[in-house]
C-alpha cells in the first residue's frame, strides 16, 4: 500500500518489508514443513515481504537460491531437513555467495546448531515457535 | 592441545586433585571465617589465594569448565578483598554453594566425565553480586543491568573487569594485537531470551565481521557450549569505532546492553599482583580457527536443577568424602627423611651381619685348623708316651721326661686362646649389631606408623560447614569451637570416624543444643556451643563432642530403658551407667524422627564402629548444663599392645588398653553370687570369667593361684580368670578368615616371636557375652519365681 501524500499519516504505518526505496525484500522459505512456510509466509507477505520461492529441503533451498541469484535478499531456513539440513544447506548459499542473508529457524534445544550457523555466516535465528513480532524483529535485523 | 602437559598424565591429574581438594577445603573453611568475621584479612586473603590456586591448576590440566568458574568466584573474591563488596549471608551463602559447585566438578572429573549440570543461575548470581545490583534473583540481575545508565555501567566496567584479566592474559592479547587498539566489549545477554545461550556466539559471530576477535571471556569454547552467560567480554582488533562496534553487536531481544571501549593493553592491572598462572596459549587466532574448524557439535543434556544438584552434593558428602581422601597419602617429607635414614642404618646393620658371619667362618676354618694341630699333637703324643716309657725305665729321671713332655707339648693348653678370643669378639659385635637391628627395627616401625598418621583435621575440617547448614536448617544458633585439630590418628582409623563423629555432632545439633528461645528462658546465652576436641593420651586418642545443651533427660533414658527391657527395674544404676544406656540397640530418646540425627539409627551405631576401631565411647551429662561425648581410640588399628596369658595350652592377647589391672588370688577368695563366681577388689565387687570355660578349654582348674586380669570397656568391668600372665608385647592384627569371625570375644589372630599363634580376645565383645548370660540367667530365675 503507497501512500498517496508526502507526508504520511500518523496513523499509517509503512510495512516493514519494504525497502526505503519503496521495493519489497525478496524472501525465500526452506522448510519441510508446509504449516511452518505458510507461517512464515504469512507473517511476511502482511508486511509487504515478497516470498520469491519456497523449497521443501535443503538441497532445493540451494539450487533456488543459485538459480535466482541475486533476485533473493534473504533465506529463511529450517536447520532439521530431509535430504539436506539447513546448515549444510547454509554453508552451501554462503560458498556461493558470501553476502548471502540466511536467517535460521531452529526449535529450541538446537542451540549448538544455531551457532554452528552463526559461526558459519547465517545473520541471524528465529526459535520456533513462530511468534510474529519475533520474525519481523529477526528478518529485519539480518538485513540492515 | 598444549604439547608441554598432557592433560591425561594420570600422576599430574592424581596431584592436582589431590590438591584441588585440599584448596576446596581451605576455601570453605577460611568462608566460615569469614562469615563469622567479614574483616578477617588473612582468611580473605587465603581464600584468593586458594581460589586462584585452584583456577590455575584447572587450567593446567586443562579442566577449563573449573578454570571458568572458579574465574567468576574470583572475581567476587577480588570485590571482597578490596573491600567494594561487604560479606553478607547471601555472599556466603553464594560462595558455599559455589564451593559445592566445584567440589562437584571435580568429582565428576575423577569420575571420568565432564561436569555437565546447569549452574547459569549460580553463574549469574555470582556476576550479580560482583557487579554490585543483586536483588533475590538472577533474571533481576540482568534486568537491572539492562536498566543502568551506560555511565553507571561503565563505571562497573572499569572498575571490575580489569580484574578479570590476569597480566599473563593482557600480555597475550597485547602481542596478539600487534600494535593495534584493542577494543573490549562488553555485552550483558538477555535471559529471557528462550536461547539465551546462543547469544554468545551471535555476537560473536558479528564482531568477528568486524575485525578481529583475540579472546573472550568466558572463553570460546564455554560460549560455544550450550550455557548461558550473562555477561560476556570481547576483545577485538578492529578499525572500526568502539559506537560502530557498539551498534552492530547489539541485538534486539538477545542483548540487554553493549558497552565498548578501548582497552588499554601497555598498563597492567594493578588489582592483580599474584603471580602469572602459565596456561596453555597457542597464539589466540590460531586457536580460535581451530577450534571453530574443529569444535565438534554437541548437545549437551538437559540442565540440572542447581539446587538439586547441591542437595545431592551435600547428601552425597559421605560417598564423596571416601572418593576425596581417596587412596592418596599426603605425607611430610621429613617423615619420609626419617624414614631413609632408618633404612639405612638397616642397611648398615646387614653389611655388619655380612660382616660378621665372614667373621664366624673365619673363625670356623681357624677352629677347625687349630683341632688339627691339636689332634696332631695329641696323637705325637700318644706315639711318644712308650718312648717315654721306655726312657723312665732306662733310668732316665722322671723330671727330664716330663720337662721335655712339657716343651714340646705345653702349647697344648693354650692353643683355643686365640680361637676363643677371636669367637668372643665376633660374639660380641653380634651382639651390639643384633640389638641395633632391634632398635632400628622399632624405629622403623614407629616411622611407618608415623607415615599412616594423618591429623585429625581431615575429619574435623568438614565439621564447620556441616554445623553451619545444620544449624540454619534447625534455625539454632550454633558454634562449633575446634580444639587439636592437629592430633594425628591413623588414616585407616580416620576413615572410619567421620561417620560416628558426625552422628555424634549431629546429635548434640539436634538433641543437645536448645532452640534460642528456650535457651534464653534458662537464662543461657542465645548462642549454643559445640566443642570438638581430640587430644593424645598415651597410646590412645581422645576426641571429644560437647555441647552446652540441655543435657541428657536420665529419667526419661532411665524410664526408658526398663521399658525396652534393657534393664531390670530394680537394678539401682549410677549416673554414668544409666547415661550409657543410650549406646544401648533400640534406644532413640528423640520424641520425633529428624532427618538429622534420628533416622532409626541410635547411638548404639556409634558405639559399634567405635568398638570396630578398638576405642570406646562414654557420655556424660549433666542437666540443663550440657552433655559430653569422649571417644577414645588406639592410635594405629594394625598394630596393638597386648597382654599376653596362658590358658591351657593356648596363648591369648588381651589388648592392653582395656586391661585394667591384674590380680593374683587364691580359690578360696572367690566367692559365689547368684551362682556367679565373683571377688573383691578394695570396695568393688568383680564378676569373674574363667576363659577356660568360655573357650571350652580342657584344663586342670587346680593350683595354688588363680590370675585374675580385670578389663573393661566403656565403664563395664569384669575379671578374666587365666592359668597365668606372660607379658606384655606389640602384637600385629591379622584379621581372621571370615570363618573364624563369628566366634564372639576374638578379634583377630597374631603371631607371636617363636612362630606361635595367638588369638587376640575383644574385650567389648566379652563384656557383651558375658552380661547376656548374667541377664539371661536373671531371666530364668525371675520367671520360676
Amino acid at each position: 500500500m503507497k501512500t498517496t501524500s508526502d507526508f504520511p499519516s500518523i496513523n499509517e504505518r509503512v510495512p516493514e518489508g519494504v525497502t526505503n526505496d519503496g521495493k519489497p525484500i525478496r524472501v525465500m522459505i526452506v522448510d519441510d514443513s508446509m504449516f511452518v512456510t505458510k507461517q512464515i509466509s504469512q507473517i511476511l507477505s502482511s508486511e509487504g515481504f515478497d516470498i520469491v520461492a519456497t523449497a521443501a529441503d535443503g538441497a532445493e533451498g540451494v539450487e533456488k537460491y543459485k538459480e535466482l541469484y541475486p533476485e533473493v535478499d534473504l533465506v529463511t531456513m529450517d536447520i532439521t531437513m530431509p535430504r539436506m539440513d539447513g546448515v549444510t544447506a547454509l554453508e552451501k548459499i554462503i560458498e556461493f555467495d558470501k553476502n548471502a542473508n540466511v536467517v535460521m529457524v531452529s526449535a529450541l534445544g538446537k542451540q549448538d546448531l544455531v551457532k554452528k550457523s552463526l559461526m558459519l555466516g547465517a545473520k541471524n535465528y528465529i526459535v520456533k515457535p513462530l511468534d510474529r513480532k519475533k520474525v519481523l524483529e529477526r528478518v529485519l535485523s539480518s538485513i540492515k | 592441545m598444549s604439547d608441554y602437559l598432557d592433560p591425561n598424565n594420570e600422576e599430574l591429574l592424581k596431584d592436582f586433585y589431590a590438591e584441588a581438594n585440599s584448596q576446596v577445603e581451605m576455601l570453605e573453611q577460611n568462608i566460615l571465617a569469614i562469615e563469622d568475621n567479614p574483616d578477617d584479612h588473612d582468611a580473605i586473603d587465603e581464600i584468593f589465594r586458594a581460589a586462584h590456586t585452584l583456577k590455575g591448576g584447572a587450567a593446567t590440566v586443562q579442566m577449563s569448565e573449573l578454570a571458568e568458574f572458579t574465574h567468576l568466584v574470583e572475581d567476587l573474591l577480588d570485590e571482597i578483598r578490596s573491600n567494594n563488596i561487604k560479606v553478607n549471608e547471601l555472599v556466603v551463602d553464594t560462595l558455599l554453594a559455589s564451593i559445592d559447585i566445584i567440589k562437584e566438578m571435580l568429582k565428576v572429573r575423577m569420575e571420568g566425565s565432564i561436569f555437565d549440570g546447569d549452574i547459569s543461575e549460580l553463574k549469574s548470581k555470582l556476576a550479580g553480586i560482583v557487579s554490585g545490583q543483586f536483588t533475590s534473583s538472577s533474571r533481576a540481575a540482568v534486568d537491572m543491568s539492562e536498566e543502568k545508565k551506560p555511565a553507571s555501567t561503565k563505571a562497573v566496567i572499569s572498575s571490575q573487569d580489569p580484574s578479570a584479566l590476569t597480566e599473563y592474559d593482557l600480555l597475550e592479547l597485547k602481542e596478539a594485537a600487534a600494535g593495534k587498539t584493542v577494543v573490549q566489549v562488553r555485552v550483558v545477554f538477555d535471559e529471557n531470551n528462550p536461547m539465551n545461550s546462543v547469544g554468545g556466539i551471535q555476537v560473536y559471530a558479528k564482531l568477528k565481521t568486524l575485525g578481529q576477535v583475540l579472546k573472550t571471556i568466558p572463553d570460546f569454547d564455554e560460549l560455544y557450549e550450550d550455557k548461558y552467560f550473562p555477561v560476556v567480554q570481547y576483545f577485538i582488533v578492529s578499525e572500526k569505532s568502539s559506537e560502530i562496534i557498539e551498534e552492530s553487536s547489539f541485538i534486539a531481544e538477545v542483548t540487554s546492553s553493549v558497552e565498548a571501549q578501548n582497552l588499554d593493553v601497555q598498563k597492567p592491572s594493578d588489582t592483580v599482583k599474584e603471580t602469572v598462572v602459565v596456561k596453555e596459549v597457542p597464539p589466540p587466532a590460531v586457536r580460535e580457527t581451530i577450534k571453530t574448524a574443529e569444535k565438534p557439535v554437541s548437545s549437551k543434556s538437559t540442565p540440572v536443577n542447581v539446587e538439586k544438584e547441591i542437595l545431592k552434593t551435600q547428601t552425597t558428602v559421605k560417598a564423596k568424602q571416601k572418593d576425596s581422601s581417596g587412596s592418596i597419602l599426603r605425607v611430610d617429607s621429613k617423615r619420609i627423611d626419617n624414614l631413609l635414614n632408618l633404612v639405612s642404618e638397616a642397611v648398615i646393620n646387614k653389611a655388619t651381619f655380612n660382616q660378621i658371619s665372614n667373621q664366624f667362618l673365619d673363625i670356623q676354618s681357624e677352629l677347625q685348623s687349630t683341632e688339627n694341630i691339636y689332634r696332631e699333637k695329641l696323637k705325637s703324643l700318644f706315639d711318644d708316651l712308650p718312648r717315654y716309657l721306655e726312657e723312665i725305665q732306662k733310668d732316665s729321671s722322671v723330671k727330664e721326661v716330663k720337662k721335655e713332655i712339657t716343651d714340646k707339648y705345653e702349647d697344648l693348653f693354650n692353643i683355643f686362646d686365640a680361637f676363643e678370643s677371636n669367637f668372643k669378639q665376633t660374639v660380641g659385635t653380634f651382639k651390639s649389631t643384633a640389638a641395633n637391628l632391634g632398635r632400628n627395627t622399632g624405629d622403623l616401625h614407629e616411622a611407618i606408623l608415623r607415615i599412616r598418621m594423618v591429623p585429625i583435621n581431615q575429619i574435623f575440617s568438614r565439621f564447620p560447614r556441616l554445623v553451619r547448614d545444620l544449624s540454619k536448617s534447625l534455625n539454632k544458633k550454633i558454634r562449633l569451637n575446634i580444639d587439636g585439630e592437629d592430633t594425628e590418628l591413623d588414616k585407616s582409623v580416620i576413615e572410619e570416624l567421620l561417620d560416628p563423629l558426625m552422628h555424634c555432632v549431629r546429635n548434640s545439633l539436634d538433641h543437645g543444643i536448645e532452640n534460642p528461645d528456650v535457651r534464653l528462658a534458662a537464662g543461657k546465652p542465645e548462642e549454643g556451643q559445640i566443642f570438638l576436641k581430640a587430644s593424645n593420651e598415651g597410646n590412645m586418642i581422645v576426641i571429644e563432642i560437647a555441647d552446652d545443651g540441655a543435657g541428657i533427660d536420665m529419667v526419661s533414658v532411665k524410664k526408658k530403658a526398663i521399658d525396652r527391657g534393657i534393664i531390670h527395674p530394680t537394678k539401682n544404676l549410677s549416673d554414668v551407667e544409666a547415661y550409657n544406656l543410650i549406646f544401648e540397640p533400640g534406644f532413640s530418646t528423640a520424641k520425633e524422627v529428624t532427618n538429622i540425627s534420628g533416622r532409626g539409627v541410635g547411638l548404639d551405631v556409634v558405639r559399634k564402629e567405635i568398638e570396630k576401631l578398638n576405642g570406646t565411647v562414654t557420655v556424660h551429662s549433666s542437666p540443663g548444663k550440657g552433655s559430653r561425648f569422649t571417644i577414645k581410640l588406639p592410635l594405629t588399628l594394625a598394630i596393638i599392645q597386648g597382654l599376653l596369658v596362658r590358658v591351657g595350652t593356648e596363648v591369648y592377647a588381651i589388648p592392653i588398653t582395656s586391661v585394667i589391672e591384674s590380680h593374683r588370688i587364691k580359690p578360696e577368695d572367690i566367692k559365689i553370687i547368684d551362682n556367679h563366681e565373683v571377688f573383691n577388689v578394695r570396695e568393688d565387687v568383680i564378676s569373674l570369667v574363667r576363659l577356660n570355660r568360655l573357650f571350652r578349654l580342657e584344663t586342670e582348674e587346680r593350683g595354688d593361684y588363680n590370675f585374675i586380669v580385670i578389663v573393661g570397656s566403656g565403664d563395664k568391668k569384669m575379671g578374666v580368670m587365666v592359668d597365668s600372665l606372660i607379658g606384655e608385647e606389640d602384637v600385629v592384627i591379622k584379621p581372621l578368615k571370615d570363618r573364624y569371625t563369628n566366634s564372639p570375644g576374638i578379634a583377630g589372630a597374631t603371631i607371636l616371636g617363636d612362630g606361635t599363634v595367638s588369638l587376640i580376645i575383644d574385650v567389648s565383645q566379652l563384656l557383651d557375652l558375658c552380661i547376656q548370660k548374667e541377664q539371661a540367667s536373671r531371666l530364668r530365675r525371675s520367671q520360676n519365681y
